[in-house]
């Protein structure tokens, strides 16, 4: 007793200081743990504005491409174009206008300043579109070369659009492995509070002869509560964003891309006709339905979606018949096939069933991004009070003791 | 006592699970995909060619081509084994052509024919060939539609029989193909904007101007006597109209006759100068064909004589460039 007494005078220094120090770190544990939350939360709402501007980026490069292929499509016809046609190139440029302000106005400055050059030279290029029309209307061969220009403009701004892809795709990466690592905030000082709050109620039981301090046994269970269900719903949120980046949005890109890859070899295929009788360099044709069936296999293993493989196998055959009879010098069949024939008809079916597709992918992708971070302000707001109330618990339960000595 | 052992005892064994819980399992997006075209042979290495010394002609005149054996034969007398009952047997007549060369090879978007003044040459040599009228010529015409760069190329690689695309004659190509005799005299001369202050190259030289020209042209090779001028060299000489229209040139070189084929596109330019080059054109055929370079030559001979090529030379050129008449062939070159 004399050693007990010896050392009691110390007893209540040590036993006040631990449990202050216990209650600041359950403090610091809800605060950081909160901002953990947060931080997670903040990086998964960024991956899904990044993947939400790469839906729309893509729209702009499909509806790009497709303009370019009517313009091409529409100067095959020569004088008489097709009026529906016109139209759609003209609603689809349009759409490319008012596409580049919108997403210019979201992304991030590079982004922003690749996007303003592409405005930039969507202006030269319907010029240039324009100047090949009237000079085809009035029959002068210098079309074809006004054409050829904007065609290559078309390919640069594609390129540039798909620069601003890459990026965006980075983004919603580096987004996810931010909101990953704050994930581990919670336990990173969740599990020191516990050892504290064993070490200490141990150290408390020995000390005083109590098999349990109710209010710091229940400071631990707050804790384990905590990181029982704030690692579950962190781990959750982290999980339905992984797997909507891998399942919704990968389907939702390789779409998109398989449909600006076939409507750049559509455009390509009225080209080789437009200069006619050379498309026995069909390379690049064969490059740009590579890119689309490669983005349709593997559209086909994430998403299940095979049947759009189908559709473009059915155009590639058409379009090999078109190329057969213009190399066989039949080019009138060729052109007939190309316009208004069986690789016409193939293409529109592929186009009308990816644009469908293409579009329910989008809006899957958009819900599953945006609902993954559902539930992590709930959890914020908890893992603030829940530090207080562990810190409340440990200065009750330890207060218990300490007044043994007055 | 004993239960706080028990307590670290579960809390340790649930830290990996939490731990765990938190982990995440790095599904990300993928790059995109990006398709390639199936392999091609295997690029040759670039030859170059000089004209030997035994090959220039003295007076700088046009080299020679093969001489006729006799008069041109009818269709069915085609000797057997010959290029020309090749093609005959085939059906059609693989032909290099330009499709927007306006009045020589232009494609009509009304119609979507090919046509002009080097097509209708063509058709003439198709007639000679499958023994038909004018109404099927053409149909027998398998058009490879071409740039000016690959006018050589297309035919060293016997994917076309011959070549009507205002190619100019001279000693180095002879090195690489074979031509007919001249069939149109043409010069090289520049087209500027009504408006613009110089009238020749000479004065475009002067200035240090900016003047387009086809690449792969005896044009491009002819602009370097100017080394005042900064030369732009394009696919085509349509592209050479657009870069004028746009302003980034302050003028193109060519042949009259293509320049004035672009100067009918547009009233804002003019062809100004004098000619400082003679461009004898010439059907350009594979070097080995030499039996079709004297069937055509036999053919040219006719046309000179009946009517013909002054007929085809009124359709399309009279109008812009004035009476002229069938340039004369030269023949005498020993064949290989």
């Amino acid at each position: 007793m004399a050693r007990g007494v010896a050392k009691g005078g110390s007893t209540p220094a040590r036993l006040r200081a631990w449990m202050i120090a216990t209650a600041v770190v359950a403090v610091l544990f809800g605060v950081l743990s909160a901002t953990g939350v947060d931080r997670r939360a903040s990086s998964l709402r960024a991956a899904d504005e990044a993947s939400q501007q790469l839906i729309a980026v893509q729209d702009v490069q499909v509806r790009l491409v497709h303009a370019d292929a009517i313009a091409r499509e529409n100067y095959l016809r020569g004088g008489i174009e097709d009026g529906a046609k016109r139209a759609t190139y003209a609603s689809e440029l349009a759409a490319v206008s008012d596409g580049l302000v919108s997403v210019a106005n979201s992304v991030l400055p590079n982004e922003a300043a690749t996007l303003a050059g592409v405005s930039t030279q969507l202006s030269r290029y319907s010029g240039l579109v324009e100047q090949a029309r009237a000079n085809n209307r009035q029959g002068f061969p210098v079309g074809a070369a006004y054409l050829r220009t904007a065609n290559t403009l078309s390919t640069e701004m594609a390129i540039d659009l798909q620069s601003v892809q890459v990026s965006l795709r980075q983004q919603v990466n580096d987004n996810l492995d931010r909101a990953d690592k704050a994930g581990a905030w919670l336990h990173v000082i969740g599990w020191p509070l516990v050892i504290m709050l064993v070490a200490g109620g141990a150290w408390v039981a020995a000390r005083f002869r109590r098999l349990l301090n109710v209010p710091v046994a229940l400071a631990g269970l707050v804790t384990l509560l905590m990181l029982v269900v704030g690692g579950t719903v962190q781990a959750s949120a982290m999980s339905d964003a992984e797997s909507a980046t891998a399942g919704q949005l990968q389907a939702a890109d390789l779409a998109a891309q398989a449909r600006s890859a076939s409507f750049t070899a559509h455009a390509q295929e009225f080209g080789t006709l437009i200069a006619r009788g050379s498309g026995g360099d069909d390379s690049a044709w064969q490059t740009s339905i590579s890119t689309s069936e490669l983005a349709l296999d593997r559209l086909c293993s994430v998403a299940g979606e095979c049947g759009l493989k189908t559709d473009l196998d059915s155009y590639t055959e058409a379009h090999a018949a078109v190329r057969s009879s213009d190399n066989a010098g039949d080019w009138d069949a060729a052109r007939e096939s190309s316009l208004d024939g069986e690789a016409a008809m193939t293409f529109a079916a592929f186009d009308s069933a990816s644009s469908e597709t293409a579009a329910t992918l989008g809006e899957q992708a958009a819900i599953a991004m945006s609902s993954a971070a559902d539930g992590l302000a709930t959890l914020r707001v908890l893992a603030f009070l829940a530090g207080l109330v562990i810190a409340a618990l440990v200065l009750v339960g330890y207060s218990q003791r300490l007044r043994e000595y007055r | 006592m004993t239960a706080h052992p028990r307590f670290a005892t579960v809390l340790l064994a649930a830290l990996p699970v939490m731990l765990i819980a938190g982990c995440a399992s790095g599904d990300r997006l993928s790059s995109a995909v990006q398709g390639s075209a199936p392999p091609t042979t295997a690029a040759t290495a670039t030859q170059t060619f000089t004209c030997p010394a035994d090959e220039v002609e003295s007076d700088g005149s046009t080299p020679k081509s093969y001489e006729p054996d006799g008069t041109l034969p009818a269709f069915d007398e085609l000797p057997d084994g010959s290029t020309m009952a090749e093609i005959r047997d085939r059906g059609a007549l693989r032909v290099g052509v330009s499709a927007d060369t306006l009045l020589f090879g232009a494609r009509n978007p009304l119609s979507g024919e090919i046509e002009g003044f080097d097509i209708d040459m063509l058709k003439e040599v198709a007639k000679a060939i499958f023994g038909v009228g004018d109404d099927v010529a053409y149909d027998l015409l398998d058009f490879v539609v071409i740039p000016y760069s690959q006018r050589i190329p297309k035919l060293r690689s016997g994917e076309v029989d011959i070549v009507a695309h205002t190619m100019t004659i001279n000693c180095v190509r002879w090195q690489q193909i074979a031509f007919s005799s001249e069939y149109y005299t043409s010069g090289q001369r520049v087209l500027v904007e009504v408006t613009s202050p110089y009238a020749s190259i000479d004065e475009l030289e002067d200035a240090g101007a900016t003047v387009c020209v086809p690449e792969g042209s005896t044009n491009q090779e002819k602009l370097a006597d100017y080394p005042g001028i900064k030369a732009v060299a394009v696919p085509d000489i349509s592209d050479c109209l657009v870069a004028l229209q746009a302003g980034e040139v302050q003028a193109i070189t060519g042949d009259d006759t293509v320049l004035a084929g672009l100067g009918a596109q547009d009233p804002s330019t003019a062809v100004v100068g004098p000619s400082f080059t003679a461009e004898p054109y010439g059907l350009g055929m594979p070097a080995e064909r030499v039996d079709l370079v004297k069937f055509v030559n036999a053919l040219l001979e006719e046309m000179r004589t009946d009517g013909r090529w002054q007929s085809i030379y009124d359709r399309w050129l009279l109008g812009t460039l004035g009476p002229q008449t069938p340039p004369s062939a030269r023949y005498a070159r020993e064949e290989p």
